[in-house]
């Protein structure tokens, strides 16, 4: 008697062909070329530093290094210049710091824009990825093939969200942990490495956050429309779903308190917001005048829509205050209407 | 033997319109037929027993399995290939059979040798490695033949297999699917085809309008044809006169009557023509055709 195959074979057999064929496509190699170079860039640039402060340590005696600071006048203005051109540090956050100081500051803020910039990168990966995930399926008339042999809807769905997942995971996962491994790397005492742990956690809790809601928002809209209207509201759509995912890693990662209820109170409706963002990445302006301008735009944008939505940060939502579950709730009532949604196409298509 | 399907007052419906009405049919393993005109119900029948589409009323059972309940373990026991130009595009032809393979549980190494020996057997060369966008509709009708097979079912269904193939190819088909009845394996066959019916199935099953009409066994219907040829020797007036005198009025086609009769009158033809001295080249019953049958079939009232 033929047996029918374990649970986990089918998915992982539509996850690597679906892999396979997108590995094939051009755009996706960039994408993840893009990916990974702010990722090898911010670790060329630790290693740097963190052989600058290894010899330092090295070559100078135990009972001057107690005394006297050390201060090779390139490398900590480096830092600043470095810190300050990455945005989010003020001028008296870097006066008078030493380098010691300084470096955790940088890492810190090289994190966060890290993360920021990611985010761009998954956007581009879902609209590159998110038409070709079920749609030729619909095209090509091939549901009928996965359906009559031992694959249910569930194994389709969990094969296909593998394939975003994996994606997302060579495209945010793997060069994160790479930048916080080369960042505990150049940190002057091992004290770091114990205060910094909490992010290898969260950095997977914010890929898990960003490829579930857009992996279920890729198959409800892949799932609904021909190629180019997926593509179109992916624009649309992704962004917005994405964006809940980028205001999440803003209340989880942000240096600033104060980030966290901006962020929330503007960073779930509008694009703007992060436009706006980027702008200030490229021309320095300063940040919290630019967040005050994308506040004050967002809210005529938003309130006409849902009145208050503009300021959900103030306002308690699904049952709490805080703006981390506030954007968490939001972005899973997202996942789990775009995952009805793909589940009614996909029983619609089969038939 | 336990039946290989069976169906109890199986009833489907798409909004008003009927496609299965009390459908009760039983089939041993082996070779079946399903015929019938356009939007007869036999897709659906075919969903239903793939646990593609659930029954509004009645029971089916396939391996003495529900295909709803145990939808996973019917279909790894079942080959299909389904009547729609489907394929998996960006794969190539042996990728496709192979992806089928893994998708029924085979080992990726395992899946891929049988793919290629299918497609040796389906006579796909170098084009196997071509994409399935770029192959011809008949090419992939074979690659899915192929799929429907690379896991080994103990049942394969076929809905209208031969629509994409050209004669040579049809006729490998059917040599083909002979001898995987040889092996054992049962067969499903949906088609408008009836030669493809005759050749392959012990029965057919016809449906119109959602209705079962008729469970034909085939091997014994054509036997039980009572229509028969004879040609004379000599003088066809002769001969015309001795047909009639025995009740018999033949319809002359050249120098050949056509007539109906039962298996014992074909004495009383010979021993009538012996006594007139005519002489008798040919006498011979005449096996008709499904296409002959059928009609017979879709006249009679239910």
């Amino acid at each position: 008697m033929t047996l029918p195959p374990a649970g986990w074979q089918a998915p992982w057999a539509i996850t690597q062909i679906g892999l396979q064929r997108f590995l094939r496509k051009k755009i996706v190699i960039i994408l993840l070329f893009v990916a990974w170079t702010p990722a090898l860039l911010f670790g060329v640039g630790f290693f740097a530093m963190g052989t600058i402060v290894a010899e330092r340590s090295i070559t100078q005696d135990e009972q001057i290094r107690s005394k006297l600071v050390p201060r090779p006048a390139l490398p900590i203005d480096t830092v600043k210049l470095f810190s300050q051109l990455l945005g989010r540090v003020s001028t008296q956050d870097i006066v008078g710091k030493q380098l010691e100081e300084l470096l955790p500051l940088f890492w810190r803020v090289s994190f966060y824009q890290f993360v920021w910039l990611e985010s761009w990168v998954l956007l581009f990966l879902a609209l590159a990825v998110g038409p070709f995930l079920v749609t030729p399926d619909i095209r090509s008339r091939s549901l009928s093939l996965y359906f009559s042999r031992p694959v249910s809807g569930l194994d389709y769905a969990l094969g296909k969200a593998g394939i975003i997942f994996t994606l997302f995971g060579m495209a945010f996962l793997l060069p994160s942990i790479l930048m916080y491994l080369s960042s505990i790397y150049f940190m002057p005492t091992n004290t770091y490495i114990r205060l910094t742990i909490y992010l290898i956690p969260r950095i997977f809790t914010i890929y898990m956050i960003l490829s579930t809601v857009s992996t279920y928002v890729l198959l409800a809209i892949g799932s609904s429309c021909k190629t180019f209207w997926t593509f179109t509201s992916f624009l649309i759509f992704i962004t917005l779903g994405v964006e809940i995912s980028i205001s999440f890693v803003n209340s989880i990662i942000s240096i600033y308190p104060s980030d966290i209820k901006i962020a929330n109170s503007y960073n779930l409706i509008s694009i703007c917001s992060i436009l706006n963002d980027f702008n200030c990445y490229l021309t320095g302006i300063n940040q919290e005048l630019s967040r005050l301008n994308a506040l004050f735009r967002h809210e005529w944008v938003a309130d006409p829509i849902s009145g208050q939505m503009g300021r959900l940060g103030d306002m308690p939502l699904f049952g709490s205050k805080n703006p981390f579950w506030q954007t968490a709730a939001a972005a899973f009532l997202f996942a789990a209407g775009s995952g009805a949604l793909f589940w009614r196409n996909l029983c619609r298509a089969s038939r | 033997m336990a039946p290989l399907i069976s169906t109890q007052s199986l009833s489907k419906s798409y909004g008003k319109v009927t496609a299965l009405a009390d459908v009760t049919l039983s089939a041993l393993p082996g070779s079946l037929g399903l015929v019938g005109p356009n939007g007869a119900g036999k897709t659906t029948l075919i969903r239903i027993l793939m646990g593609l589409a659930h029954p509004d009323r009645g029971e089916v059972r396939l391996f003495g399995l529900d295909p709803a309940k145990d939808a996973k373990r019917v279909r790894a026991r079942v080959g299909f290939v389904p009547e729609d130009d489907a394929y998996w595009e960006g794969l190539s032809a042996v990728g496709a059979v192979q992806f089928a393979g893994r998708l029924s549980g085979l080992a990726a190494s395992d899946a891929l040798k049988r793919a290629h020996r299918l497609l040796d057997e389906a006579g796909l060369e170098e084009e196997r490695y071509r994409l399935m966008e770029t192959l011809s509709m008949g090419m992939r009708q074979k690659v899915r033949l192929a799929q429907g097979l690379v896991h080994t079912p103990e049942l394969l269904i076929l809905d209208e297999p031969s629509r994409f193939l050209d004669p040579q190819a049809r006729t490998a088909f059917t040599e083909w699917a002979g001898r995987l009845q040889k092996q054992g394996t049962s067969i499903l066959i949906s088609t408008h085809e009836l030669g493809d019916i005759e050749k392959l199935c012990d029965r057919a099953i016809l449906l119109v309008e959602g209705r079962l009409k008729a469970q034909i066994d085939l091997p014994d219907l054509l036997k039980r044809s009572d229509q028969w040829e004879l040609q004379p020797i000599g003088e066809m007036e002769k001969a015309t006169a001795a047909m009639r005198s025995i009740g018999i009025t033949p319809e002359i086609d050249n120098d050949t009557f056509l007539f109906m009769m039962g298996d014992n009158d074909c004495t009383k033809i010979v021993f009538e023509f012996n006594k007139r001295k005519i002489g008798i080249r040919r006498l011979s019953r005449i096996t008709p055709s499904l296409v002959d049958i059928l009609p017979q079939f879709l006249s009679r009232p239910r």
